[in-house]
């Protein structure tokens, strides 16, 4: 969605001094709730399946009967795992967790100047890696022994660590391609911001700006705290009636849109130097187990294949 | 952290913790995953084939590239390839040889290899060994049988299982015997002893078996003499085989024939034990037999000096044969069909001596009383002394006809029509009709054991009986209907011929002060004596009146002239007739007035019925007091226009034309 179009007139007291900038469109960024939809659809997809299984299937009781007799449950010939439904599952699931690479691959070699949509690959990348471990969960049927258990806890941690990374990955300034945003590139869309607002909305608009950037700067940086775009607009509202009813005026859907934006820019822009830092050591936790768990699945599938447990072939 | 942020790039860091985690997951595999094959393995092995885990042991089942084949497990369980190839048991149907099908592994150490649905078990078709009779309940505990985990090798020998009691000496084919739908030990039913050196018969039939096979020994035992098994209790000792003497039925049954000695053996005698005779040592050469009580001791303590003979025989030495009637006391009657207890009470009964011999046997027969007291309660309670047979006789008990000797006199008529206790009754209960009702009941009453002592009904009544103190009097037995009235003794009127103690219908009345004459002599008694209620001289109460009763005629007869004519009827009636008599009017006073025609008038032309002017109320009578006015009889047909002086006209002598009727009269009395 393109940003709103610059007024056409601006106030009275502005055409006189400073020139107004040039009616550019504004490039769109990653929004704060970015991801969030590819994970509830992962979710109801894993729940599909869980359904299917545990259901459909009868894994439920398949699952909850003693190990030393649940070879002689009636659905143990589909849900062991090497059997068609186990296996297949497994299959699926290593298939998934190897797309998230295809995200790695296009960040590590630099792909995303030929125009690769990084979001999208980091869509995929979310919804394999939480389809993914609920396959192979249901292909283990609960039965963790060996080494390739290791495997197991491993693609488990680097699943749930995958939820902070998302987190850690929305409070770095994005466009809305997921390519990251330089602090010049940063500095330069803030300054475009407040101009817009400057020129478009008049001095009451700047001053609210300024009032809620220094409310903002007022409070210690806060890692958790995220402001929603919901919050930012309700604290507009509080500014605006507290402090520049007249503001409010002058103060339409595209200079609101604008104004929130430079709020949570100003946010990110706070903690943005700590936030990379963590995310890179987040990348530290979350990259290993992925090594950990390809090099295990790796032998796992290697014993199976040489073992005669090939795929589709029951 | 921030150190190593400043000093590592995030790639170095990366690659240096990618490591760490690789060492660390195998580290920290699963504790049992010591072993490089337990990293690889989908989980442990079940504790029949733990031997197999490790990675060098992986394809031993597994076939690179062909999952878990049948020939690799078959090539180890031999057993179970034999069977399948022989379509054998429970893997009979199996022609894959896809074992992981039923069998599945890796399933942890306590992985189940063999599940096994008893129910789909049948033991004859899929073992080929029935489990029947006493080994069916073992079907539900395959252990019992299957001491190892390989099922096929338990074996089907008996001795498999079953220990050997025998200890081997029977050989291993224990079905000879035994048969698995009797327990054990009724394996001697199955055992056919005559297939034996020794047949067993008689007494031999029953023994058990180990009498003769001690210690489970069941071969080579002794059967030559029965002094293998028998020990010979016979002092001295028998030269005789000891079958010339017993049979194998019983050691009681004898083959010796006693007739062949001075004493042969009859009745009881035949079927006593030799050594109730030949008692110790038992082989006694001739035991004594010339009396009795050689044997037998005499338990009547010598009270009978006969020989035993005189009453007993061998046939028993109850009810022996035995005459009374040579004794002082015969029985008949009664005491005939009577047991001999009832009167010997110290006997002790036959009975109890079959039952209990050791209870001690008394037939002590002496010392008994012939005194009928001694065995009957004498209900009289003595009044009439010990001699019964007065009175009762062994026939009947109940006394029928007495005769009261010597007064002949009395004991006739309705006394002797009268029951015992009409007279011998002490009180209200001792009735007759009491009696039969008690004989009734004693009849039906169990006889008792014995026939002395006994509390019946009849005895009740009896006991209130006396027979002695009878008197003679009439007031002791009768009651005085006539309440003191006649002094004079019963028999004055009374005698015991007449039925119903009647008066004699000759009763002298003259004798009283009211002779009977006429029309009385034929009245009947109860026409004046008549039953009244109120006070006679022993009291008051209800009985026929005889005194005092007035004479007069009043007493008896109404007076139908209601007064008039005073009381003494005899002045015009007798009692020759009650009718009216001849009156003639002989009062001077009237003589004139019966004259004429008043002498032939009727009596009720004038003496008419009506109130007499004498009496009161309302009663009517033929008036006798009646004036002599003519006026009362006649009327005044002139209307009292003359007066009342009819006299003065008329006359009854003349003609009832008054005299009148012509002054002439009055001309002619006055002229003349």
């Amino acid at each position: 969605m393109d940003g709103p179009a610059l007024a056409l007139t601006p106030p009275p007291a502005h055409r006189a001094g400073v020139q107004p900038p040039a009616a550019t469109a504004r490039a769109r960024l990653m929004p704060a709730g970015a991801l969030l939809n590819v994970m509830a659809v992962s979710a109801v997809v894993a729940v599909a399946v869980s359904i299917w299984v545990l259901v459909g299937l009868g894994g439920w009781s398949y699952y909850a009967t003693p190990q030393a007799v649940r070879a002689y449950s009636p659905a143990h010939r589909l849900l062991r795992p090497s059997g068609p439904v186990g296996q297949t599952l497994g299959v699926v699931g290593a298939a998934l967790l190897l797309m998230p690479f295809a995200y790695m691959a296009t960040k590590r070699l630099r792909l995303t100047k030929t125009g690769t949509n990084l979001k999208r690959l980091l869509e995929v990348h979310i919804f394999c890696g939480i389809v993914g471990p609920v396959l192979v969960t249901y292909h283990t049927a609960f039965k963790f022994n060996g080494i390739v258990s290791a495997a197991y806890w491993s693609m488990a941690l680097v699943a749930l660590s995958g939820f902070a990374g998302r987190y850690l990955y929305v409070r770095i300034p994005r466009t809305i391609r997921g390519v990251e945003l330089s602090q010049a590139e940063l500095d330069e869309r803030m300054s475009a911001l407040r101009d817009e607002l400057q020129w478009t909305g008049g001095p009451e608009v700047v001053t609210t700006l300024d009032r809620l950037e220094a409310a903002i700067a007022a409070r210690p940086p806060s890692w958790f705290a995220v402001r929603s775009e919901r919050a930012v607009h309700r604290a507009i509202d509080d500014v605006l009636s507290r402090a520049d009813p007249a503001a409010g005026r002058h103060l339409t859907a595209g200079l609101r849109d604008a104004l929130v934006e430079r709020v949570r820019l100003q946010q990110r822009r706070q903690s943005l130097a700590a936030t990379r830092r963590l995310f890179d050591l987040w990348h530290v936790f979350h990259l290993p187990l992925v090594w950990v768990m390809v090099a295990i699945v790796s032998l796992h599938v290697t014993v199976a294949l040489y073992l005669g447990y090939v795929p589709f072939r029951w | 952290m921030v150190t190593i942020w400043r000093l590592w790039s995030v790639r170095r860091l990366t690659v240096v913790m990618t490591f760490a985690a690789l060492a660390a997951a195998a580290v920290a595999a699963p504790a049992e995953a010591r072993q490089l094959g337990a990293l690889i393995s989908p989980g442990r092995l079940s504790q029949p084939h733990a031997s197999l885990e490790g990675i060098q042991n992986c394809e031993k089942c597994h076939e690179a590239g062909a999952r878990v084949t049948g020939a690799k497990c078959l090539s180890c369980h031999q057993p179970i390839a034999d069977r399948i190839r022989a379509r054998r048991g429970v893997h009979r149907a199996v022609s894959s040889g896809d074992c992981v099908t039923c069998h599945a592994e890796h399933q942890g150490a306590t992985g189940e290899l063999r599940p096994f649905d008893l129910s789909q078990f049948d033991h004859r078709r899929d073992a080929g060994y029935p489990l029947d009779g006493r080994h069916a309940p073992l079907a539900a505990s395959c252990a019992s049988c299957h001491k190892q985990r390989s099922y096929l090798r338990a074996s089907t020998a008996c001795a498999s299982c079953h220990q050997d009691t025998h200890k081997g000496t029977l050989g291993q084919n224990c079905q000879t015997c035994h048969t698995t739908s009797t327990p054990f030990k009724n394996g001697r039913q199955g055992f056919n002893h005559a297939t034996a050196a020794f047949a067993l018969d008689g007494a031999h039939a029953t023994v058990a078996c180990e009498s003769c096979h001690r210690n489970q020994q069941y071969k080579g035992v002794a059967f030559s003499t029965c002094a293998s098994c028998h020990r010979d209790p016979h002092t001295p000792k028998a030269t005789a085989a000891c079958t010339t003497c017993h049979a194998t039925a019983s050691w009681r049954s004898r083959r010796f024939d006693h007739r062949t000695t001075a004493f042969a053996l009859v009745g009881k005698h035949e079927t006593t034990a030799c050594v109730a005779c030949h008692v110790k040592p038992p082989l006694q050469a001739t035991p004594r037999h010339d009396t009795c009580a050689a044997c037998h001791t005499d338990p009547h303590k010598g009270a009978f000096a006969q020989d035993c003979k005189a009453c007993h025989d061998e046939k028993g030495f109850a009810k022996a044969p035995f005459d009374h009637t040579a004794t002082p006391f015969p029985l008949n009657g009664k005491h005939a069909p009577a047991a001999c207890t009832a009167c010997h009470t110290n006997l002790t009964r036959v009975a109890q001596r079959t039952a209990r011999p050791t209870v001690p046997v008394t037939v002590d027969f002496g010392g008994l009383s012939r005194a009928c007291g001694s065995c009957h309660d004498d209900v009289h309670a003595s009044d009439l002394g010990s001699s019964c047979e007065t009175c009762h006789t062994t026939e009947r008990f109940a006394v029928g006809t007495y005769v009261h000797r010597g007064t002949a006199g009395f004991f006739a008529g309705g006394h002797a029509q009268a029951t015992c206790l009409s007279c011998h009754a002490r009180s209200g209960a001792a009735t007759m009709p009491v009696l039969q009702q008690a004989r009734t009941e004693s009849a039906a009453a169990p006889a008792p054991a014995r026939a002395t002592n006994r509390a019946t009904p009849v005895h009740g009544v009896l006991a209130a009986t006396t027979f002695t103190t009878t008197a003679r009097a009439c007031a002791s037995c009768h009651a005085d209907v006539h309440l003191g009235q006649l002094n004079a003794s019963c028999d004055t009127c009374h005698a015991v011929e007449r039925p119903g103690f009647a008066v004699p219908a000759t009763f002298n009345h003259a004798t009283t002060r009211f002779p009977l004459g006429g029309k009385h002599a034929a009245v009947t008694c109860q026409r004046c004596h008549t039953s009244q209620t109120g006070a006679f001289p022993s009291g008051t109460g209800t009985a026929v009146r005889f005194s005092p009763i007035a004479t007069t005629c009043v007493t008896c007869h109404t007076d139908v002239h209601a007064g008039q004519l005073g009381t003494a009827c005899e002045s015009c009636h007798t009692d020759e007739t009650f009718t009216r008599p001849t009156y003639t009017h002989r009062n001077p006073a009237q003589r004139r007035f019966f004259v004429g025609a008043h002498t032939t008038a009727a009596c009720s032309a004038c003496h008419t019925v009506g109130p007499p002017p004498a009496a009161g109320g309302s009663a009517t009578a033929v008036r006798y007091t009646i004036p002599t006015t003519c006026t009362n009889c006649h009327r005044d047909v002139h209307n009292g226009a003359l007066g009342s002086a009819c006299a003065d006209c008329h006359r009854p002598d003349r003609d009832a034309r008054p005299v009148a009727l012509g002054h002439r009269r009055r001309a002619g009395r006055n002229g003349r």
